[in-house]
Order: C-alpha cells, then sequence, then structure tokens
C-alpha cells in the first residue's frame, strides 16, 4: 500500500449535479424482458438513474456542480489557483477538457490546469493529487471536478445499461496553518488488469472500431466503442482486493470502525457494497448509499452519496473514510474531517456548453 | 453448517436443476449459466457468511471456482490452512 498524510489541508465544499431525464430501469422490461430486468433491479440495487441529454457531457454536469459550489461558498473563481477535471469521458481527444472549463468557470491564468484519467478512485486521487499541490505551491485554494457520462458508453443492449448513471461533482480544498487539518490515504493500482474495464476503441491505438455490435460470452451485444467488462474479474477485485486495502490502511492509521462517523463508498452495485460492509465490520447504517437512486456513477458516486446524504443536514464536524474504487484498476482510501455544512444537496441541470463546431 | 457440496447444490439450483448424472469436477457452473457475475457476487457471500472464510480475488477468478468439487475444495483447503 501506498501511504500519505497530508497536513494543513482541509475540504471546505462538496457539490454534485446530475441530468433532469429520469430512467425508470422498470421500463427496460421492453428491451431486455421482466424477468431479466427484475432480477437485474434485484441484484444491483438500482432501481432509477439519470442520463444526460444528447449535448450534455461529464464536463457540463461538473460545470453546474462546480458553479453551484463556488456561488454557494460565496468564492471567486478568481480565488481558485488549480483546476483538475478527473473523468474517462473528455470532451475532446486534445486539448484536456479542464481548459474548457477554466474558460468557462473564469479560472485565472496563473493557475495549474490539467486532466486525470481515472473513474470510480476520482475523488480520493483527486483529492491526494491537488492537496500535494497545494502544499508545494503558492496556491491557496483548489478546485476538483469529476465527470462521468457512463450511459454513452453502454450499449443499449447490454443489461448493464441499468446500473449506470450520469453525474458530476465539484470539490474545493484549502490550504490551513492547522497541523489538526490533515488528511490520510492508501492507494493501490494494477495495471495488470487493465482490460477489466475498458472501452477499446476510440483512442489512438484503436481509433477506427467498429460501430457494429457484436454478442459476447455474457450473451450481450456490444461494439468496440462500447465499455466492456470482465464481470467475474471485476466483482472478484470489489470483494477481495477492496476490503483488503481499507483493512490495512485502517490499521496503519490504528483507525476502528467506532471512530468513524461514515464511510461514503463508490457504489458499484448492492451486493458489492454489502459484502464491503461486512467485511470491513461496518453497520449498514454507518454506509449512506445512493445506489437505488443515482445507479454507479463512477467517480462521482462518492461526493454524490455525501450530497445526497449531508446536503439538507448539519451535523457539524464528520470523521469520514472516502473508499474508490475501479478502472484502472486503481483504489484507494482516505480519511479526513469535514464539516457537513460545505455539503451541498445534489442539483439538477440540462446546461450544456456549445462550442460551435460544425463538422466539416 | 451446511455441508458444502450440498450448499452449492441448493444455490445453484435454486432456478434450474441440474443435468442428470452431471460430473462435479468438471461441470462448468459458470459457462453454462448456472452463476453469473451478478449472482457471483451472492454465491461469494453466502459461502464465505456460512463457513467464515473470505475467498481472494485469485481464487474467485480460478478454473477451480467454476466447478462444485472445485469449489469445494478451495473451501476446505481454507477451512484447513
Amino acid at each position: 500500500m501506498i501511504e500519505s498524510t497530508i497536513k494543513g489541508i482541509k475540504v471546505i465544499g462538496v457539490s454534485s449535479a446530475v441530468p433532469t431525464q429520469k430512467i425508470n430501469n422498470i421500463d427496460y422490461s421492453s428491451v431486455f424482458g421482466e424477468d431479466v430486468v427484475k432480477k437485474t433491479i434485484e441484484s444491483t440495487g438500482v432501481r432509477t438513474t439519470y442520463h444526460s441529454i444528447d449535448k450534455q457531457m461529464a464536463s457540463d454536469l461538473a460545470f453546474v456542480a462546480a458553479k453551484d459550489l463556488l456561488e454557494k461558498k460565496d468564492i471567486s473563481p478568481s480565488d481558485i489557483g488549480i483546476l483538475l477535471f478527473i473523468s474517462s469521458h473528455h470532451d475532446y481527444i486534445a486539448p484536456a477538457t479542464s481548459f474548457v472549463l477554466q474558460k468557462r468557470l473564469g479560472i485565472p491564468i496563473d493557475s495549474i490546469v490539467f486532466d486525470i484519467n481515472l473513474g470510480c478512485s476520482a475523488f480520493v486521487y483527486g483529492l491526494h493529487v491537488a492537496s500535494s499541490l497545494l502544499k508545494t505551491t503558492n496556491i491557496n485554494k483548489a478546485l476538483v471536478l469529476i465527470g462521468d457520462s457512463s450511459s454513452r458508453v453502454v450499449s443499449p443492449k447490454d443489461t448493464s445499461r441499468l446500473l449506470f448513471g450520469d453525474s458530476g461533482a465539484a470539490f474545493l480544498i484549502e490550504k490551513t496553518e492547522e497541523d489538526k487539518d490533515k488528511i490520510s490515504f492508501g492507494f493501490k493500482s494494477d495495471g495488470n488488469r487493465f482490460d477489466d474495464i475498458y472501452i477499446p476503441a476510440g483512442g489512438f491505438r484503436h481509433l477506427k472500431g467498429s460501430f457494429d455490435l457484436f454478442t459476447e460470452e455474457d450473451g450481450w451485444e456490444r461494439s468496440d466503442y462500447h465499455s466492456h467488462m470482465k464481470g467475474t474479474n471485476v466483482f472478484a477485485f470489489s470483494v477481495a482486493d477492496v476490503p483488503k486495502l481499507v483493512r490495512e490502511f485502517m490499521k496503519k492509521e490504528d483507525l476502528s470502525v467506532d471512530k468513524i462517523d461514515k464511510l461514503f463508498m463508490h457504489q458499484p452495485n448492492l451486493y458489492i457494497i454489502k459484502n464491503v460492509i461486512r467485511k470491513l465490520k461496518f453497520t449498514e447504517d454507518k454506509v449512506p448509499m445512493t445506489i437505488d437512486k443515482y445507479g454507479n456513477t463512477s467517480g462521482v458516486s462518492i461526493p454524490i452519496t455525501m450530497c445526497n446524504f449531508y446536503g439538507d443536514k448539519n451535523e457539524g464536524i464528520k470523521n469520514v473514510l472516502l473508499l474508490g474504487f475501479g478502472v484502472g484498476l486503481s483504489w484507494g482510501v482516505a480519511n479526513l474531517f469535514i464539516d457537513t455544512t460545505d455539503i451541498f444537496p445534489v442539483v439538477f441541470s440540462d446546461e450544456y456548453y456549445d462550442d460551435g463546431f460544425t463538422t466539416h | 453448517m451446511k455441508d458444502i457440496k450440498e450448499m452449492i447444490l441448493d444455490f445453484v439450483q435454486k432456478e434450474y436443476p441440474l443435468p442428470d448424472g452431471v460430473d462435479y469436477d468438471t461441470f462448468d457452473l459458470i459457462e453454462n449459466g448456472y452463476i453469473d457475475s451478478m449472482s457471483l457476487v451472492v454465491f461469494v457471500s453466502l459461502l464465505e457468511e456460512e463457513y467464515d472464510i473470505e475467498f481472494t480475488a485469485e481464487e474467485i477468478v480460478s478454473k477451480d471456482f467454476r466447478t462444485i468439487s472445485g469449489i469445494e475444495k478451495i473451501i476446505k483447503s481454507k477451512k484447513h490452512s
């Protein structure tokens, strides 16, 4: 495990956004059959998700969350010196989407701006990268954006379509003088399993793939541009490797379940969540869930679950454990204190950016 | 504590019975649709709770985990280690 503790750092705000288009999974009965849909709802726990409209990208949702956060915190974009966008669904091959977001948000030129290509571990990795940058620069505030439009990359003839929702999130990190404001991290990455979750075509290695749908081993149809997942491998990773990292981290940090107020973990599906909770000996009341309402929202699932749970509550300062895991394979855990009044309710929006592009 | 083989058979035959005379050593439960990637999580949780063990990722993706005898062998080896 890679360990890290950063002192003098504080998360001072979290916002999340989803599109307005609500999808009721039971309505997929006409595509996959009622039995299959009912069984999938039961085993995944996903009842509804939210899907973007055609022109709405992952970055648009992250933008809405960022705008909401800056407004609610009354922070000017000119105070931001670090802007990161973490996603697997960027706007262009080049430049990094964070530059588009810099323009839209009005983040000054005196800043550090770049993208990170990660999925479900985005929050934990983004928190660490931005915090590390704050500690080594003259910048005081960092804005980290996460966005995923998984509905765009899941085949319409794949039951995984029932699992994934689109969303965006933003969080603010501030440098403080207090050593008590510290965040501890544990990380692991395994590129040997890079193709356990992947989209083969569309990048430069396979720029032109086939858009035709092919029936795969599991019986569902996908094209080269759709998300492919080795289900058994990913489930095995989630229920075995992930809890192992958390236990190692908690032991190193001398953390016990009773010291932690809430565990906000990635929401892959209900049974994986329950399996991980059981292994970590948490009770379900300590682990808020949004899998039923928003589905698997990839890197946004941690912040959206925080916003869904604490968004309309003021419970003071809480000790939270954050756990992200997924594509890469990448997994990470973080422990921090956060003021629950800095966590805002989920916002709904269909806003998108018109870049004026027309194809030649 | 339930007999391991009985436990596995109860789970995989919940919806459809196994074919007559099936060979427990070679019959692939995943390939033949008795366990899919969704039900696998439920199956793993059930076995882990019943026998108070934890499978590693390598064990879950191994060839042994696809057959009744193979799963029984993994559980027995974990109980004795």
